[in-house]
C-alpha cells in the first residue's frame, strides 16, 4: 500500500515539475549579455531627484539577426539614471525584449565623480561582491571622466568594445603601464586596509588608453598616479614582468626589457627611526643598441655598467613615487602595514593604531639590482 | 472425468508417463501413430531382420531431422540386408537377434536403451531414431541428429578488428564444442537441463569445476530448475526468468555470439549458459564493467586497450546526459560557457520557435526513428540511410529554423557515442535514461541533472548480479583492489595474475610465478 | 542467500564517514574561523579535530565491545529500557532538526548559484524524494555508493583546487599564534561543528563487517577529514586573506570563483563545483535521514525501516522551511549545536562507556567471588 502510495505521489509530482517548473527557464536567446558596465553621476538636472544617484551604462554584443548574417550595428550601449545596479536592470528590461544577464560581465569601468565620492564608491563595490553570479575575475577601472565615454566607443581593431576592454585589462605581460588588477584582488586590498589602486582608463574618441592609476583611500579616490609611478608601486608589490625602460649611456640609449624580479621589504628600527627596506632583483635583456658598437656589449664590465645605471633610474624613481605617496596621499599601497602585521607582528601591535601617522614619517629606502642575461643575436 | 473435472481440471497431459513399450511391434506402432496423430513428418518403416529366424522391427524417426543417408546405409542396410549375407544358425531365439543387432550389426557411434514410451517420444522429436523389434520390451535408440544447421559463420553483433571470427550457431551441440575446442581440460563440465514445458529446450551450464564459486553453481542451478513456462524460444527468455531484478533496464546477465569470450568467463569462475536454437550465450554472474569490455581489448596491446575503455566510459557518459547538459547549461546556466560563444549561440539561435528542451526531444526522438528504421532495412541501405538521414535531416532542420546547430551537433555526438558501447542491451538502457536526464534538465537545470544521475547511481549500486554487486570492482575497490586493474585500464597480462571476484578464492592465482619476470625488454 | 545481508564493509564506513562529517561544516568553516582566530584557525581546527577523534574512538570501542548490536540494544544493554527509548528519541529529534537545517542551507545556496527563481520548496523537496530512494534501499547500497562517489569526488576536486594555486598567497597565512589561548578554546565549538557527522557511528555499528576494525578506522577517518579541513582552510586563507575570508558567507564557493583559466571551455567553474556539491551534501544527508529510519524501526520493534522513510519527509520539510532567512537559520543552527550536540557527542557515548565499566567490573567481581 505504501508503495503505490508513494509512487503516485512521486508520479503527481514528476508531471507537475516537468510540466510547470520552468521558473528559471530562459533560452538563450533570450538574454542579453552583458559584457561591460560603468557607472556614473547623474547630471545636474537628473541630480535633482535624490534617487537618481547614478547614471548606468551597459554595453553589450548586438544579438539580433540570424546565423550568418551581421547586425548593423555591432555595440550598443544603453544608459538609464538610478538609484543602483537592480533598479537599473529592472528599468533597461523595460526598454528591451530580452532580459539583461550579467554573468558574463568582463569589465567594470567607474567614472572618476564616482570613484570620488565614498559612498557612491563602496555600493558599486559592494553591489558586485554580493552578487553571486558575477564573476571575481571582472576587471576594473576608473575613468578619467564619464565612463560612459568609455564604453560607447567603437574601437577599430575588434568589433566588440567589451571583448575589446576585457583583453585589454587582461594584458598583464604586455605593459606594466597601469596596475591591471581585477575585482577579487581590488577587493581583498580594499578589505584590509580602505586603500587600493585601480588602473586609469583614458578615453580619447578614437581609442583608449590604459595607463597609470588612481589611488583609492579609506575607500574613495584621492588622485591620480603617472604610468611610470604605478609601474613604480607594481614592481615594489612583486609583480616584476615585461617592463620596458632605456637607460642613457653617454649619448646612446640603451631600451631594456625586464623579464622578471622579485622584491622583498625589511623593516629595521632604531632609536630614532623606523626605516623599510625595499630590495628589488630584476633581471632582463638588452633590446637595441647601435650598429657595430665601440663598445662590446658581452663585456661583463660594459653590462655592469648599464645595470648600474638601470637600477639607478629605478631607484630614483620609486623613491620619488614613494615620497609622493607618503607626503601627498598619505596612503600604504605598497603593502607595508600587511608586511609588518606578517613577519613582525609584536611591531605591528604596537603601531598600527597610529599607522597613519607614522606611515608619512617612515624613511624608505630603496635598493635596486638589475641583472642582464641576453642581449639579443648579434654583437 | 467428471464435468467439473473436464472444465476446472488441469490439463490433462496424453498420459505417456512411465508406460512401458509392449512386447508385441505392432502394438508399440499403434502406440506412437496414436500419439503422432496428424504429424506427417514422422516415418514408420517397418522391415524384418534375418533369413531364418525372421524378425519383424519398425525404424520410426522425424523426416528432417534425422539423417537419412546415415539411417539408410549404416542402420537399415546392415539390418536388412547384412543380415542376410552372415551365416546365421547360431541365430535361434529373438533374444540372440536382439543382442547380435546391439552389439555386431548397427555400426552407429551412438546408441542406447530406454525404457518408456515418451521418452522414445522425446528422441523422435529429437531427430534419434527409434528402433522397435517385436517381442521385445525394450526400445533402442540410434543417434542420428542431422538437420539442416547455419554453418559457423562471423559473429553478427560482436565484431572485432583482431581476434577469431567463429560465433555459436543455432545447434546446442556445436555450441558446446567450440568452447570445448578452447577449454582441454577435462574439469569443463557441461550439465545439461530440458526447459520449457512444450518446447523441452536443451539448455546447458557450462563451468569449470574447481574455479567457479559453488555458490553461484547452486543458485543458478535452482534458479533453471523453477522455470515453469511452455516454452523456450530464445536466451533471452532464460535471460528474464534467471535475473535477480527483471525490473531495471540494466542487464544482470550478459550475452555474447562469441565462443572466445565464453571460454574466458569460464575460466574467470564464471558460469556460461547454452541454450539450443539461440546464437546467444549466457553469461552468469555480470558486472556493469563486463558490459564495458569487448573481446579485442585482450589481444592488442595494453595502452591501446587502456585508452579505449576509458573512451568508451566517456562515451557512455556523453550518450546519457549530452542533450541534458546542452539544454541545463544554454538555458538555465549560460554562465557556464565562454563568452564569445554565448553570444554566437544566441545569435544563431535567434528566430528558432521551440524552448530548448521541446528542441531536443523532437531531435532526439527523430533519430531513435531512423535507428530503429535503420535496423530492418537491408545491409547496404541501411547503412547509408542512418548517416545520410542524420547529416540532412539535421541540416534541413536546421535551415528551416527548427533548431539550433549547436544542437544537432550535440545530438549527432550523442549518437555516436551510444554506439561505441560494447554491449547492446546497456546502450538501449541508456537510450532510455537520456529521456529522463532530457526532462530533469529541463526543469530543474544542473541540480536536476545531478539528482537524476545521483539517482541512477543508487539505483546502480542497488543492483546485484547473483551475489556480486553489479558495481564491481568499483564499489568495493579496497577489499578487491587487484580487481582494478582490468576496469578502467587493461593492465598488461603479466600483472593480471590473479582471477576477478567471481572466482573461487582458492583459485585466484592463474600464473605459475616459476619464471622470473623480467618484463621483456628485448634481448640484452 | 542472496538477500542484502545488511553488512558493510570498512572501508565503505571510512567512505560514509568521510562524506557524512565534510558535507555539513565544509562551506562556512573558513569564515567563522577567520571571523574569531584570524590566521590561527589551523590550531582551532587541530584541537577540534583531537577532541573528535578522542569521541570516535570512544564510539567505535563501544562498538567493538558490543558488536552486532544496533543503537537500541545498546542502549537497553547498558543504561536500562526506558532511558534507552529516552535517548533514541532524543536523538532522533536531533537528527531530523540538524538533518533540517541543513537542507535548508542546501537549498538557499543552490537557489543563489543555480536556479535563482526556483521556488526553495521544489529544490529542497526533490532533494528529499532523491534521498528516501536512497534509504529505502538500505544500508548496503549507501555503502557502495560512498565508496564509488569518494574517489570521483576527490579526483574531480584535484584539478579544481590546483587551478585556485595559481592565485595563492601563502604569506596571508601569516603571521601565526597570534591569538591568545582562551579566545583559541572559545573557538573550539566552531570547529567541532565542522566535524559533526560523527555520531552517527553508534547507530550504523549495527553494520560494521569486522567490529574489531572500528576503532582504527574511525581514527583514520577523522585523520582524514581533519587533513582535508586543514587544507581548505588553508587555500582559502592563501587566497584571501582574513580580512576578505571574514566578509565572505561561503567562502570555499567564492574561492571557486576565482579560477580562471586560459583555455579552460568552461567559464564559470563554480557551476561544476555545484554539480559536486550536491552529491556532496546529498551524502551528508541520506545518512542522517538513514538512522532516523533506522532508530524508528528499532524502537518499534520493526524489521523493515523502508516504511519510515517516507512519513519524515513531511516533517523534514516543514522544519527547514521553518526560519525566515539565512540568518535565523545560521543562529538557530549555532544554538542548537551548542546544547544539543554536544549532549548527543559526548553525553551519551560517556554515559554508554561508564555503564559499560560498570558492568565489566560488576562481572569481575562476580567472578572472582
Amino acid at each position: 500500500m505504501h508503495k503505490k502510495l508513494l509512487s503516485k505521489l512521486i508520479i503527481i509530482f514528476i508531471c507537475s515539475s516537468i510540466l510547470t517548473s520552468c521558473w528559471d527557464q530562459v533560452e538563450i536567446d533570450d538574454r542579453l549579455f552583458i559584457t561591460n558596465m560603468g557607472f556614473d553621476k547623474p547630471t545636474e538636472e537628473e541630480a535633482q531627484d535624490p534617487l537618481n544617484r547614478y547614471k548606468i551604462t551597459v554595453g553589450f554584443r548586438n544579438q539580433s539577426g540570424g546565423m550568418g548574417t551581421d547586425p548593423e550595428v555591432g555595440n550598443v550601449t544603453l544608459s538609464t539614471v538610478t538609484t543602483d545596479m537592480y533598479t537599473a536592470e529592472r528599468l533597461l528590461a523595460t526598454r528591451t525584449n530580452k532580459s539583461l544577464f550579467f554573468g558574463h560581465l568582463k569589465v567594470m569601468l567607474i567614472g572618476e565623480e564616482v570613484a570620488r565620492d565614498e559612498l557612491l564608491f563602496r555600493e558599486v563595490l559592494d553591489a558586485v561582491e554580493r552578487n553571486p553570479i558575477m564573476s571575481r575575475k571582472v576587471s576594473i577601472g576608473i575613468v578619467e571622466g564619464p565612463a560612459s565615454d568609455a564604453l560607447e566607443l567603437e574601437p577599430k581593431l575588434e568589433g566588440n568594445v567589451g571583448m575589446f576592454l576585457a583583453d585589454i585589462f587582461r594584458r598583464k605581460d604586455r605593459t606594466q603601464k597601469a596596475p591591471l588588477i581585477d575585482l577579487g584582488e581590488a577587493l581583498i586590498t580594499l578589505h584590509e586596509n580602505g586603500s587600493a589602486l585601480i588602473p586609469r582608463i583614458i578615453p580619447s574618441s578614437e581609442e583608449i588608453k590604459v595607463a597609470g592609476a588612481a589611488v583609492i583611500k579609506d575607500y574613495k579616490m584621492v588622485g591620480w598616479l603617472s604610468a611610470t609611478e604605478s609601474n613604480d608601486i607594481t614592481i615594489a608589490n612583486g609583480q616584476i614582468q615585461f617592463i620596458t625602460f632605456a637607460v642613457p649611456h653617454m649619448d646612446q640609449v640603451v631600451p631594456l626589457t625586464i623579464t622578471d624580479g622579485e622584491s622583498s621589504y625589511e623593516y629595521v628600527e632604531t632609536e630614532n627611526e623606523r626605516k623599510m627596506i625595499i630590495n628589488i632583483e630584476m633581471e632582463g635583456d638588452v633590446e637595441m643598441f647601435y650598429l657595430n658598437a665601440k663598445e662590446d656589449i658581452l663585456d661583463p664590465t660594459f653590462l655592469t655598467v648599464i645595470q648600474d645605471h638601470a637600477s639607478k633610474i629605478i631607484k630614483e624613481s620609486m623613491e620619488g613615487t614613494v615620497k609622493k605617496l607618503q607626503s601627498e596621499f598619505n596612503v600604504d599601497v605598497l603593502g607595508f602595514d600587511r608586511y609588518l602585521e606578517k613577519y613582525k607582528p609584536r611591531v605591528w601591535r604596537e603601531i598600527k593604531g597610529d599607522w597613519n601617522e607614522i606611515f608619512p614619517t617612515l624613511t624608505v629606502e630603496v635598493n635596486v639590482e638589475t641583472k642582464l642575461r641576453r642581449v639579443g643575436l648579434s654583437k | 472425468m467428471g464435468l467439473f473435472d473436464k472444465l476446472f481440471g488441469k490439463k490433462d497431459k496424453k498420459g505417456y508417463d512411465g508406460l512401458k513399450p509392449f512386447k508385441s511391434l505392432d502394438k508399440n506402432i499403434e502406440l506412437l501413430k496414436d500419439a503422432f496423430k496428424d504429424c506427417t513428418d514422422i516415418v514408420y518403416r517397418e522391415f524384418s531382420i534375418g533369413e531364418q529366424h525372421e524378425v519383424k522391427a519398425a525404424l520410426v524417426y522425424t523426416d528432417g531431422l534425422a539423417d537419412k543417408m546415415l539411417l539408410s546405409k549404416f542402420v537399415l542396410n546392415n539390418l536388412m540386408i547384412s543380415t542376410r549375407l552372415t551365416d546365421n544358425e547360431t541365430i535361434d531365439s529373438t533374444q540372440q537377434v536382439i543382442n547380435q543387432i546391439k552389439n555386431k550389426v548397427i555400426a552407429v557411434t551412438e546408441m542406447k536403451e530406454i525404457e518408456t514410451i515418451d521418452e522414445a517420444i522425446m528422441n523422435i522429436l529429437s531427430g534419434e531414431s527409434v528402433l522397435l523389434i517385436d517381442q521385445y520390451d525394450k526400445i533402442i535408440i540410434v543417434s542420428s541428429k542431422g538437420w539442416a544447421a547455419r554453418g559457423v559463420s562471423d559473429p553478427v553483433t560482436e565484431v572485432v578488428v583482431r581476434g577469431s571470427r567463429d560465433a555459436f550457431t543455432e545447434t546446442f551441440r556445436i555450441n558446446t564444442a567450440l568452447i570445448r575446442r578452447r577449454i582441454r581440460d577435462a574439469r569443463l563440465k557441461i550439465k545439461t537441463y530440458q526447459v520449457g514445458e512444450r518446447s523441452k529446450t536443451d539448455v546447458a551450464i557450462m563451468y569449470m569445476e574447481d574455479i567457479v564459486d559453488p555458490k553461484v553453481l547452486i543458485e543458478v542451478d535452482k534458479r533453471i530448475k523453477e522455470i515453469d513456462f511452455d516454452a523456450i524460444i530464445d536466451s533471452g527468455y532464460i535471460e528474464q526468468f534467471i535475473e535477480d531484478n527483471w525490473i531495471t533496464l540494466f542487464p544482470q546477465i550478459q550475452n555474447t555470439e562469441r565462443p572466445d569470450v565464453s571460454a574466458a568467463a569460464i575460466l574467470e569462475g564464471r558460469v556460461v549458459i547454452i541454450v539450443d536454437n539461440s546464437p546467444f550465450a549466457l553469461i552468469v554472474p555480470t558486472t556493469f564493467n563486463m558490459m564495458m569490455q569487448s573481446a579485442e581489448d585482450y589481444y592488442e596491446r595494453w595502452p591501446i586497450a587502456s585508452a579505449t575503455r576509458i573512451l568508451r566510459y566517456i562515451a557512455a557518459f556523453i550518450s546519457l546526459t549530452g542533450p541534458s547538459l546542452y539544454v541545463s547549461i544554454s538555458v538555465f546556466h549560460p554562465q557556464m560557457i565562454p563568452t564569445k560563444l554565448a553570444i554566437t549561440l544566441s545569435t544563431n539561435r535567434q528566430g528558432v520557435p521551440f524552448p530548448a528542451i521541446v528542441e531536443a526531444l523532437i531531435m532526439e526522438v527523430a533519430i531513435e526513428i531512423l535507428r530503429e528504421a535503420g535496423v530492418r532495412l537491408p545491409k547496404p541501405i541501411g547503412a547509408t540511410i542512418g548517416i545520410v538521414g542524420g547529416l540532412v535531416i539535421g541540416q534541413a532542420a536546421v535551415e528551416a529554423g527548427i533548431v539550433a546547430p549547436l544542437l544537432v551537433i550535440v545530438v549527432a555526438i550523442t549518437a555516436i557515442s551510444s554506439f561505441s558501447i560494447p554491449s547492446y542491451n546497456v546502450a538501449i538502457g541508456f537510450r532510455l535514461l537520456r529521456f529522463a536526464f532530457i526532462f530533469a534538465a529541463g526543469s530543474l537545470g544542473l541540480y536536476g541533472v545531478a539528482l537524476v544521475s545521483l539517482l541512477l547511481l543508487v539505483h546502480l549500486c542497488s543492483l546485484k548480479s547473483f551475489g556480486i554487486p553489479y558495481l564491481s570492482p568499483f564499489v568495493t575497490f579496497i577489499d578487491t583492489f587487484s580487481d582494478l586493474k582490468d576496469t578502467l585500464v587493461r593492465s598488461p597480462l603479466i600483472a593480471m595474475s590473479n582471477r576477478g571476484i567471481t572466482a573461487r578464492l582458492s583459485q585466484k592465482n592463474r600464473m605459475d610465478d616459476k619464471k622470473q619476470e623480467n618484463f621483456g625488454k628485448g634481448e640484452e | 542467500m542472496y538477500q542484502n545481508n545488511e553488512k558493510v564493509s570498512t572501508s565503505q564506513m571510512v567512505s560514509i564517514f568521510i562524506l557524512t562529517i565534510v558535507g555539513t561544516g565544509i562551506l562556512t568553516l573558513p569564515r567563522s574561523l577567520a571571523e574569531a582566530v584570524g590566521t590561527d584557525g589551523w590550531i582551532v581546527i587541530l584541537l577540534g579535530g583531537v577532541i573528535t577523534t578522542a569521541l570516535v574512538y570512544l564510539m567505535s570501542y563501544i562498538v567493538k565491545k558490543l558488536p552486532g548490536m544496533n543503537f537500541m540494544e545498546i542502549l537497553t544493554e547498558t543504561v536500562t529500557k526506558p532511558v534507552a527509548y529516552v535517548l533514541a528519541g532524543v536523538f532522533i529529534l536531533y537528527s531530523l532538526v540538524l538533518n533540517s537545517l541543513l537542507l535548508r542551507i542546501f537549498g538557499e545556496v543552490i537557489k543563489m548559484f543555480l536556479l535563482l527563481r526556483t521556488p526553495i520548496e521544489v529544490i529542497m523537496f526533490s532533494m528529499l524524494l532523491t534521498c528516501i530512494y536512497l534509504v529505502r534501499r538500505g544500508i548496503e547500497t549507501l555503502g557502495r555508493l560512498a565508496e564509488l562517489l569518494l574517489p570521483i569526488i576527490i579526483l574531480l576536486n584535484i584539478p579544481l583546487f590546483l587551478l585556485t594555486i595559481q592565485g595563492t598567497n601563502l604569506s596571508n597565512l601569516l603571521p601565526l599564534f597570534q591569538t591568545p589561548v582562551l579566545d583559541l578554546i572559545k573557538a573550539v565549538p566552531i570547529s567541532f561543528f565542522s566535524f559533526l557527522g560523527f555520531e552517527l557511528i553508534l547507530i550504523f555499528g549495527v553494520f560494521y563487517n569486522k567490529p574489531e576494525l572500528a576503532p582504527k578506522s574511525g581514527v583514520y577517518t577523522m585523520i582524514m577529514v581533519t587533513l582535508f579541513y586543514l587544507f581548505l582552510n588553508s587555500m582559502v586563507l592563501a587566497s584571501f586573506g582574513t580580512y576578505q575570508t571574514r566578509h565572505l558567507i561561503w567562502p570555499t564557493l567564492s574561492l571557486f570563483k576565482t579560477i580562471e583559466f586560459p583555455g579552460l571551455f568552461i567559464e564559470n567553474v563554480e557551476s561544476v563545483v555545484m554539480v559536486v556539491w550536491v552529491s556532496i551534501v546529498f551524502m551528508s544527508i541520506a545518512p542522517f535521514y538513514l538512522s532516523k529510519a533506522l532508530l524508528l524501526a528499532q524502537i518499534s520493534g520493526l524489521r523493515n525501516h523502508n516504511m519510515f522513510a517516507l512519513p519524515l519527509l513531511p516533517i523534514m520539510y516543514f522544519i527547514s522551511l521553518y526560519p525566515d532567512s539565512m540568518a535565523a537559520t545560521y543562529e538557530y543552527l549555532d544554538i542548537f549545536t551548542k546544547y544539543a550536540s554536544t549532549f548527543i557527542a559526548i553525553v551519551v557515548p560517556i554515559l554508554i562507556l561508564m555503564a559499560l565499566l560498570i558492568r565489566k567490573g560488576f562481572g569481575k567481581e562476580g567472578k572472582n567471588a
